[in-house]
């Protein structure tokens, strides 16, 4: 009698020795399945799964914390567990601290803000460098015009301007617009999903 | 509440977009409620989660969130699916937080949810797995070129394979081989025998072995 699927499994996940099964030793055609189970095992335990961009943990924290507040904050008697807090930018503000959106608002900020302001090229006041190139454009229509700049510059405006040079951030080799290319598919429909939700509430 | 904004601490970090901003810190950034929080082991992080303790839910996703992923990307074989079901994951663990009863870690009750979120979408779903190209992150200093192409293709081909398994022997090949939980907490999170999962994780290699073919000698 052949080993049956149990035992070989055992034996090659190695839960059980080889002494243990006699038949091992006088049968081929159980030693080459065995062989043939040890292989496979080895060449699949080898093999990881890709890792998502740095930015997806924290995007996948904020999306479970806002499915869970839209859960707690349904009518009582459902499952509340009193995790209130539905706020999806406070998710990101909290979730996201130094990378996405530190990113943006400060890229958001250096874009918006005049040049000549940051030390850079002569621009006049009330015109920004967006994606690098002095655009001309008039700062104050473009933010009015553009919701998520708008709210990006507000965030904006709660950052220190000292530590933000002494970081190096300059004006030079990147945007906004370049941040937000250089985001997921998902992460920016998500981003923008968020900050009209926040710019409807005001 | 701009604490996500505290640019004051010194340590710069460079982004891979091509940012440097600076890193608030940590201690700084954290209150009093969420250090304590931290600090809690798994049954007391429950019942904080219980309590309606804001941030104890936050936390245990923080801990778990990889494994759930990764658990479901072995499932289906790509991202965005893997983070559909993630998130239905952890919805489902918070709706059910009232019902662990700590029998088991909080991990083995979160893959038991995984996997039942999992089999109920793959059974609606097709499969869409990964693109070769989209093989990344591998660690290539000590691979010649051809040796990482070969490596990075067959991962690609071993997660496609373990993606099309059927459902059953699917599920017992990655709790046992991917997640290390016993034959027998495999049979009661899938709801069968450990005979039973013992036969379909055989089975499961011996199809991964024709899928994959030429890669096992
Ligand atoms: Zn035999």
């Amino acid at each position: 009698m052949h080993l049956n699927e149990g035992q070989l499994i055992d034996l090659a996940e190695g839960t059980r020795p080889e002494s243990a099964e006699p038949h091992l030793a006088s049968c081929a055609r159980c030693r080459a399945e065995l062989s043939e189970l040890r292989a496979v095992m080895s060449v699949a335990a080898g093999v990881e799964v890709p890792e998502p961009s740095p930015l997806f943990w924290d995007h996948l924290s904020m999306r479970v914390h806002d499915a869970v507040a839209a859960e707690a904050t349904r009518p009582r008697g459902s499952a509340a567990l009193g995790l209130g807090r539905a706020s999806s930018l406070w998710s990101w503000r909290v979730l996201l601290p130094a990378a996405a959106l530190a990113a943006l608002v400060a890229a958001a900020a250096v874009s918006i803000r005049s040049p000549s302001d940051m030390g850079g090229g002569g621009s006049p006041a009330g015109t920004a460098s967006i994606g690098g190139v002095d655009s001309g454009v008039d700062v104050a229509r473009l933010v009015d015009d553009d919701p998520l700049l708008s709210l990006l510059a507000d965030l904006a405006g709660e950052l220190d301007w000292d530590d933000v040079v002494g970081a190096g951030l300059t004006t030079s080799s990147w945007s906004v617009d370049r941040v937000v290319l250089e985001m997921s598919a998902d992460e920016r429909r998500e981003l923008r999903r968020i900050l009209s939700e926040e710019l409807t509430k005001s | 509440m701009a604490r996500a904004l505290a640019w004051t601490t010194p340590g710069a970090t460079k982004l891979d977009w091509g940012l440097t901003v600076v890193q608030p810190n940590p201690a700084a950034a954290a209150d009093a409620v969420s250090v304590r929080l931290h600090e809690l082991g798994e049954p007391e992080l429950v019942a904080a989660c219980l309590e309606g303790r804001i941030g104890a839910f936050d936390l245990i996703v923080e801990r778990h969130r990889r494994t759930v992923y990764q658990l479901c990307y072995r499932f289906v074989g790509n991202h965005e699916d893997a983070s559909d079901l993630s998130q239905d994951v952890f919805l489902r663990a918070y709706r059910g937080l009232k019902n662990f009863r700590g029998q088991s870690s909080l991990s083995t009750w979160l893959h038991r949810i995984s996997v039942n979120v999992c089999l109920n979408r793959v059974s609606v779903k097709a499969p869409q797995t990964e693109p070769i190209e989209n093989e990344q992150h591998v660690d290539t200093r000590s691979e010649s070129p051809s040796e990482h192409v070969l490596r990075g293709e067959r991962a690609v081909r071993v997660r496609a394979a373990v993606a099309r398994l059927p459902e059953k022997q699917r599920a017992a090949l990655i709790l046992r081989m991917y997640h290390d939980m016993s034959h027998q907490e495999i049979a009661d999170a899938v709801g069968s025998s450990v005979g039973a999962v013992k036969a379909n994780v055989f089975h499961a290699l011996q199809n991964l072995k024709r899928l994959i073919g030429e890669d096992v000698r």
